[in-house]
């Protein structure tokens, strides 16, 4: 039970700890091992092995014996594209292999619970009208009819018709962050996810400039468009890219989805947006928090 | 300025007088329908790499040579690396790196400086002149005399007497072996890419990488001067200085089939097989034979126009 590799690292030192020795005593290994955890969640940070300058421990990650487990991003300037230093993100993070069922799947769940669901018709029992028969069942010579609200007739309701609902479906959360992770590999993969410091925005708010910065670094119309993601809206930056959609667009981590993330050429996201990202969806490699006994 | 009013007969507009609402001279202020005034920036754009990327595969080895040179003078100087932009401007144009031989050792790579120059002297040349060259890519097959003598629209002979270096620098003397540039005066050690190439000792291309701050600044520095963009995914498994050569030469595959086909020579050898970038249809075929021309010309003298344009 303690070996199933990454997943017995991330749990807490005191977690392994209660999985020795004295657990395989037939006496008290039906007992539950006792956990010193406290009662508050702990948010695990995605591996941050560079010189931290905001302080912070990598916990989730612990260093990896073997160094092929990590990879490199460089942090670049925006938008002027200057490197400014390494940083290196846990392979389970950035270098997962390519799952293209797993990203259909997650693309199909975010368009099904994106759908409004709003299409209606009226039942032959909410269309208007009275509830009168109209002609005669014997003698007409023609066929016998009902209610004028009948779906046979010119008028009538629509039988089967669609009906607003909730169009959303279910998708382990786990298979979901896995696909989250996977579109950010795929993208690291391919050389399209560039990482920029912290603070992403333009001096001007005009269309001119988003058109002559995104050509300038090839992440423009000529270039397939590029998705610009960043922690918080930034004014100039969204306003910019709003005048002239042609080069792409600016979205903030909480609106942005996985299809979002295969769509356009490139992703140019914040660090902190990335962290934010990885952060929120490693709920298959961080395993749940218990109760402490 | 906005409104336009008839003078009465006593009175006389003056156009220097701003108090009274008079008829507009300029377009300033006024009120705009349609789109209106297209915005420019004060200052333009610039990033951090140059416009355009390098492309010939020799101007990308010295490129990178040079770059690997700068870093590792840098670490034997024993200057912080991330001081490289301070000694090593991207405004200087200044290639020192020509005729110097970096070869692998313990400590990284040691660097071994032509007859006659000393590291101290160049990295102050290279620091502090404001030379900016406006020779770029040259084409190595022709000399470097040509190249830039082409660039320069100023005859080389009245550019040999004032050359455009500053004069608190010592113009490096000519020796034997060396060329003049008549463009820029300098005394350049050799006349193509090919020739500087291959007069470094190719251990240079084993150097290695491993040390995550000299990767950084090599790194950092071959994208400045190349212009190329080096993905991440890349950096991380090259740890020589051969790995990112191949990274930086070898072309992004082609994305237009067409492009693609062109690499392919079997098809260009068939005899029945044309390769054509775009949809052949009528006017292509009449083209071919000459008579597209006479079709046009013959409906532009009635005034109709063929609808299609001819293909390049």
């Amino acid at each position: 039970m303690a070996s199933k590799g990454l997943l017995s690292f991330t749990r807490s030192f005191n977690t392994l700890r209660a999985f020795n020795a004295s657990t395989k005593d037939p006496l008290v290994q039906c007992l539950a091992p006792r956990l010193s955890r406290s009662m508050a969640t702990e948010a695990p940070l995605p591996s941050n092995m560079s010189e931290a300058e905001h302080g912070y421990n990598s916990f989730s990650m612990p260093e990896d014996p073997n160094p092929s487990s990590t990879v490199i991003t460089t942090i670049y300037s925006f938008p002027d594209m200057e490197p400014l230093r390494f940083e290196y993100y846990n392979d389970k993070h950035l270098h997962l292999p390519l799952r293209r069922d797993i990203l259909h799947r997650a693309v199909v769940f975010e368009g099904d619970m994106t759908r409004q669901g709003t299409a209606s018709t009226k039942t032959r029992h909410e269309v208007h009208g009275s509830h009168r028969k109209i002609r005669p069942q014997k003698g007409t010579g023609m066929a016998r009819l009902g209610t004028k609200q009948s779906p046979m007739l010119r008028g009538g309701g629509k039988s089967f018709g669609p009906h607003p609902r909730d169009f959303a479906t279910q998708l382990p959360r786990k298979i979901y962050d896995l696909a989250w992770r996977t579109a950010l590999s795929y993208r690291y993969r391919k050389g399209q996810l560039i990482v920029c410091e912290d603070g992403m925005d333009f001096e001007h708010p005009e269309g001119e400039w988003a058109t002559e910065v995104f050509e300038h670094n090839n992440w423009g119309k000529a270039d397939g468009r590029s998705l610009i993601v960043t922690a918080d809206k930034r004014e100039n930056l969204f306003e910019a890219l709003g005048k002239a959609p042609q080069n792409g667009r600016a979205i903030t981590t909480w609106d942005v989805d996985v299809k979002d993330l295969l769509e356009t050429g490139r992703v140019v996201i914040e660090k902190s947006a990335l962290d934010d990202i990885l952060r929120e969806h490693q709920s298959d490699l961080i395993g749940k928090v218990r109760n402490a006994q | 300025m906005k409104v336009e009013e008839t003078s009465t007969k006593n009175e006389e507009i003056d156009d220097d007088d701003t108090t009274h609402v008079g008829r507009a001279t300029t377009w300033d202020g006024l009120k705009w329908v349609g789109t209106g005034p297209v915005w420019q920036p004060e200052v333009a754009f610039e990033s951090f790499l140059p416009a355009d990327a390098a492309t010939h595969p020799e101007v990308i080895v010295a490129s990178l040579h040079r770059a690997v040179v700068e870093v590792f003078a840098l670490q034997q100087a024993g200057i912080p690396l991330h001081e490289l932009s301070a000694h090593f401007p991207a405004t200087n144009r200044f290639d020192w790196t020509d005729g110097v031989q970096i070869t692998p050792s313990s400590s990284g790579a040691t660097i071994k400086m032509p007859e006659n120059t000393s590291l101290q002297e160049v990295m102050e040349i290279a620091a502090s002149s404001e030379i900016v060259e406006e020779a770029a890519e040259a084409k190595p097959t022709e000399s470097q005399e040509d190249v830039d003598a082409d660039q320069f629209e100023v005859d080389p002979m009245k550019a040999a007497e004032k050359p455009i270096i500053e004069d608190d620098i010592e113009p490096i003397e000519a020796e034997e072996g060396t060329f003049v540039d008549h463009a820029t005066g300098r005394t350049m050690l050799f006349k193509t890419f090919a020739d500087v190439i291959s007069s470094w000792d190719s251990s240079w291309r084993d150097i290695s990488l491993e040390n995550p701050e000299i990767k950084f600044a090599v790194v950092k520095r071959a994208m400045q001067l190349t212009g190329i963009r080096i993905p991440d995914a890349a950096i991380k498994p090259s740890n020589s200085v051969k790995a990112l050569l191949n990274i930086l030469v070898i072309p992004p595959k082609p994305k237009k089939l067409f492009e693609a086909l062109e690499q392919k020579t079997d098809l260009s050898e068939l005899g029945n097989v044309s390769v054509y970038p775009f949809r052949r249809g009528f006017a292509s075929k009449e083209q071919d034979i000459g008579r597209l021309k006479v079709l046009k010309e013959a409906l532009e003298r009635e005034g109709l126009d063929l609808g299609v344009k001819e293909y390049e």
